[in-house]
Formats: C-alpha cells, structure tokens, sequence
C-alpha cells in the first residue's frame, strides 16, 4: 500500500491482510471443541436458572396491573397536588366562615376593659391571616375571576399610600408586615366583611 | 426455561454457522479468543431467544440479527476496559508463524494493528457493515436484514467504509 497503488489495489490488500487474519483466527477456533463447550454452557444455564411461577412471568397480566395501580395510587394525587388549579371556592367560603366567627367574637368582647385579647381570638385572627395572606399570594396576580376581583375590592376599600397601591396592581405582594397591619386594622373596623358583602350583593343583583 | 426437542434440533443447525459468526464476532472483537467468547455469548443468547424465531427459513438471518446485537453490546461494554487490555492482546495473539521470517512477522503484526485502528476508527454504521461483509461474507440482503436497513443502503455505506479504511491504511503507511 502506497502512493503509487490505486484504491482498489489497496483494498484488495486489504482483504488479503483480513483473510490472513481470518484464517489464523479460524485455525485457532477449528482447534477449539465449540459445539461441545456452548452445549454445556447451554445445559448448565438451563439448569441452574430459576423460573418464576407461570402466572408471574412478564407479561403476564398480574405484576403489570399491579404495578399499574401502584404508579397510579402514587402518581395521581401527586399530579392533582402539584397542577390542580386554586381552589377558589373553597377559599372563598373559608374565608367568609372565619369572617362570620371573626365578627362573633369581637375584639373589644375580650379586650374592651383589660386591652387584652382572648388567646381565641388571637388564634383565630392568625388564621384569618394566613387565610387571607395565602389567598393573595395565590391570586394576587391573577386579574379575572370572581375572587381575585372581589379580593382587590376589599383590600383597596381601605385606604391605601400610592404606591403601594401601584406595587400592589403590578403584582407584588406588599411586604407581610404592611399587609397584616392592614387585615388587623381590616378586622378591627369589621371593613372587611362589610366590603365583601356589599361586593356580594352587588353581583347578585 | 423449558425447550422442546424441536428447539434442541434448530439450536443445532443453528451450530452449523458457528464459523460464520465466529467471524463476525472477530470483526468485531479483532482477538480470536474474545471472538470465541462472543460466538458462546452468541449462542447462548440465541438459546434462550430461541422460541422468538416464528419461523425457521429465516434462521440464518435471525442469528446474524442476535450476532450483530451481542457485538454491539459487547463494544459497548468493552470500549474502556479495552483501554486496559492492549498490551494483554499482544500475548494473547495466537502464534502462527507459518513458517514466515521475524521481519516478516513484524511487519504482518504492524498492519494487522493498523487494519484494527482502521477500521475501529469508523462510525459503528459504517463498521458494522463492513465487518458483516468483510469477515461475515454475508450477502447484501443478509446485511439488511441483520441491521435493519435497505439493501442499497448497506451497498452505500459498505463503499463508504472500504474509502475510509483504504484511505486511513495508505495515510499511515505513507507517514
């Protein structure tokens, strides 16, 4: 093989070159018993492996199903945890019972003579605050739908400094601080449940 | 793994292309005694493959097929570990001298390795068809089938492939 070669006469040299190696190897192989050695290597594998009940062997109809079903019992409600939509009118209606029992239990109730709240009523306003605070996260952004509007009216029917007014409409939450001040002086002046009931009656009519 | 005396009788004309696949398994595996090892895997494989083949007319091509498959899973497994074994091959070469004088020898060895480095140096397309016509002597069509292609295909790549191996020979020969 060289320059002065054509391409044919290099491959044919390389044929010859993979002839030679061929017939060394299969001098080798010829020499070898293999029928017999594949023939016991084929008998012990039958032998020694172990076969797994009729009814078990894939694709048998059982371990798919019940492999199905467990993917299934594990996958499903992951999928409707991580993707299902707020529920709105859950939150609404949680939202209006802890209104109802936050105007039942009235601050000044507990607080009216010693300026101390009952530890009720303080852990009901709590809730009403995480209620509240996780309904805003979920929905502040959102610029249709029945809750997100009726929650914008209630919160702007307290008067709010500008520009928290603008950061809020740009959707970012006003910091937590600012925002439980809000709900408290909200729940304190019973604005909020007001609001939320003129809102009400407003669309039903 | 229960097998009938007819799977038995297949199995043994199937023993019949022992050669054949031994071959190929050398194109593959350029070392005639993990060419062995591969022609048992071969074989085994097909053993316990054997009630998948629905008809035995196409036997021949249905073991190429299990040939061609084991080879390239075999390349797979093996394309580190053979970083590690190319100074064991040296010894491991059978002796066949044939007569031949030691500059001869030399010199067969050198371009027996550079025909190894040659046709390593394809894409798997490439090689696999060539090792399949090269050291299988399959026909055309038996290429097509054991790959999964069409006949002119396997020609196209067949010709690409010699191109490239005759080209990377005479380069090296020539440095």
């Amino acid at each position: 093989m060289s320059k002065e070669t054509k391409p044919e006469e290099d491959f044919s040299a390389i044929q010859r070159l993979i002839r030679e190696e061929e017939q060394t190897a299969i001098t080798f192989f010829q020499q070898r018993d293999f029928n017999a050695r594949v023939k016991e290597r084929v008998e012990t594998e039958s032998k020694k492996t172990f076969t797994l009940p009729g009814w078990f062997r894939f694709p048998s109809p059982i371990p798919v199903l019940s492999g199905a079903v467990l993917v299934l019992l594990i996958a499903v409600p992951l999928f409707i945890h991580l993707f299902s939509p707020p529920e709105q009118g859950n939150d609404l209606r949680q939202l209006e019972r802890i209104f109802a029992q936050a105007q039942f239990q009235k601050p000044a109730e507990s607080g009216k003579t010693s300026n101390r709240r009952s530890p009720e009523y303080v852990a009901l306003e709590w809730r009403f605050k995480q209620a509240l605070y996780s309904v805003y996260l979920r929905n502040g952004n959102v610029s249709d739908g029945n809750l997100p509007h009726m929650f914008n009216k209630v919160l702007f029917s307290v008067p709010m400094p500008g520009e928290e007014i603008t950061a809020f409409r740009e959707g970012e939450p006003p910091d937590s601080r600012t925002l439980e001040k809000r709900i408290q002086n909200m729940i304190k002046e019973k604005q909020l449940y007001r609001t939320l009931k003129n809102v009400r009656e407003t669309q039903e009519v | 793994m229960k097998r009938t005396e007819e799977d038995t009788k297949v199995f043994d004309d199937m023993l019949n292309y022992k050669e054949v696949v031994f071959r190929i398994c050398l194109g593959f595996s350029r070392n005639p005694q993990d060419a062995e090892d591969l022609t048992q895997e071969v074989y085994l494989k097909a053993w316990r493959k054997i009630d998948t083949l629905n008809d035995t007319n196409l036997l021949r091509a249905w073991l190429f097929k299990v040939a061609r498959n084991t080879c390239l899973d075999h390349i797979n497994k093996m394309r580190l570990r053979k970083l590690f074994r190319q100074d064991m091959q040296e010894e491991r070469e059978p002796r066949d001298h044939n007569g031949k004088t030691p500059e001869h020898r030399l010199e067969h060895r050198q371009q027996l390795e550079m025909l190894k480095k040659a046709v390593g140096g394809l894409s798997v397309k490439l090689r696999e068809v060539f090792i399949l016509k090269e050291y299988g002597h399959l026909t055309y069509r038996e290429i097509a089938a054991a790959v999964g292609i069409k006949e002119g295909t396997v020609m196209s790549r067949l010709n690409r492939a010699r191109r490239e191996v005759t080209a990377w020979m005479r380069r090296k020969n020539n440095e």
